[in-house]
């Protein structure tokens, strides 16, 4: 069973882990370049299958962890966000509320006064 | 090396690719738009530019005779293909300009619907069989036990050779064996008509025999 907090608990991780999350990226796709330039430079049987296989796989894990960064980053910030509007349309509920004249106790207007 | 412009292609995305990954990893500055949009090329557009430009260049090169012979156990097949001097069906062809560097590929490519792709599996059991069985040996040891997997396909010598030409029909042998010859029951490359392609090998199976007949 999944924990109803457990995406949460995901983007705050990722949110904490970020800068580490993309270096690590960053080093994962040089070490598939590494690869690749190798079975360019050396085009034999090893090098070769090593960049199509190895190389590509690492240079994908690296590109899925730089969106995944992406997406719980825009995500943080659009939780934000919306927490920062909630906080605002409540404090402006609170200030207009404290602003108006309690309704209940003022007296109904007299009928008698008007013509 | 830089004749090819795939490669080239490849080999700038990614020195580039390179470049922008290392000013990150020093600078690792925050995760701003600007960060994003330089990763994005680093991680992204730039590498993925190398993986398809450098599997194209992968691609032209797994062709290339050079590539076949790479593989010690292979290096008398392609010798013998370079050699001007060698008579042997595999070195005629081989001097052939359409032939060229990518001799083996022309012969021993699958030329059915799916070309490529077979052949490029039928190559990854070469790998195989070269990783677990022929790593070890030495040339000698190797050769008497490399053999062709299935019988050399008739259909690959008519894609040049169409058996139509007045003087391919001139012949005696290729008169009478016509139709075996293009249904394939007779093979060009047999002993009795042009092959073997690569006698060296031929030899040394016959030697093997011999030597195990004779304990």
């Amino acid at each position: 069973m999944i924990e109803p907090r457990a995406p949460r608990n995901v983007i705050g991780f990722v949110a904490r882990w970020s800068r580490r999350l993309l270096a690590l990226a960053a080093i994962l796709t040089l070490i598939g370049l590494g690869l690749m330039v190798w079975s360019m430079a050396q085009p034999t049987p090893m090098p070769v299958i090593l960049a199509m296989s190895v190389g590509q796989g690492l240079g994908i894990l690296a590109f899925l962890l730089f969106g995944g960064v992406v997406l719980v980053d825009q995500l943080r910030k659009q939780r934000e966000a919306g927490a920062r509007d909630v906080e605002l349309s409540s404090g402006v509920a609170r200030e207009s509320a404290s602003a108006r004249p309690p309704v209940a106790s003022s007296p109904p207007p007299s009928r008698e006064a008007l013509p | 090396m830089f004749s090819d412009p795939f490669l080239v292609f490849a080999l700038g995305c990614a020195a580039l690719s390179v470049g922008l990954l290392i000013g990150y990893l020093i600078v690792r500055p925050k995760l701003s738009s600007a960060t994003k949009l330089v990763l994005l090329f680093g991680i992204g557009v730039l590498p993925i530019g190398t993986a398809a430009n450098g599997n194209v260049a992968g691609y032209h090169a797994t062709k290339t005779r050079t590539f076949c012979s790479s593989c010690h156990v292979m290096t008398p097949f392609g010798d013998d293909v370079a050699n001007p001097h060698s008579t042997s069906l595999a070195a005629r062809h081989g001097r052939n300009e359409e032939f060229g560097g990518e001799a083996c590929y022309m012969c021993h490519a699958d030329y059915g619907m799916f070309e490529t792709v077979v052949t490029k599996i039928g190559g990854m059991r070469h790998v195989y069989e070269y990783a677990l069985h022929f790593h070890q040996l030495s040339v000698d040891e190797a050769l008497p036990k490399i053999h062709i997997r299935n019988p050399f396909p008739n259909a690959t010598c008519m894609r040049c050779h169409s058996t139509e030409a007045p003087g391919w029909r001139r012949v005696g042998d290729h008169r009478s064996l016509l139709d075996q010859a293009r249904g394939g029951s007779v093979s060009c490359a047999s002993s009795g008509c042009h092959g073997p392609a690569h006698p060296f090998a031929q030899v040394a199976h016959l030697k093997a025999e011999q030597a195990g007949g004779a304990k």
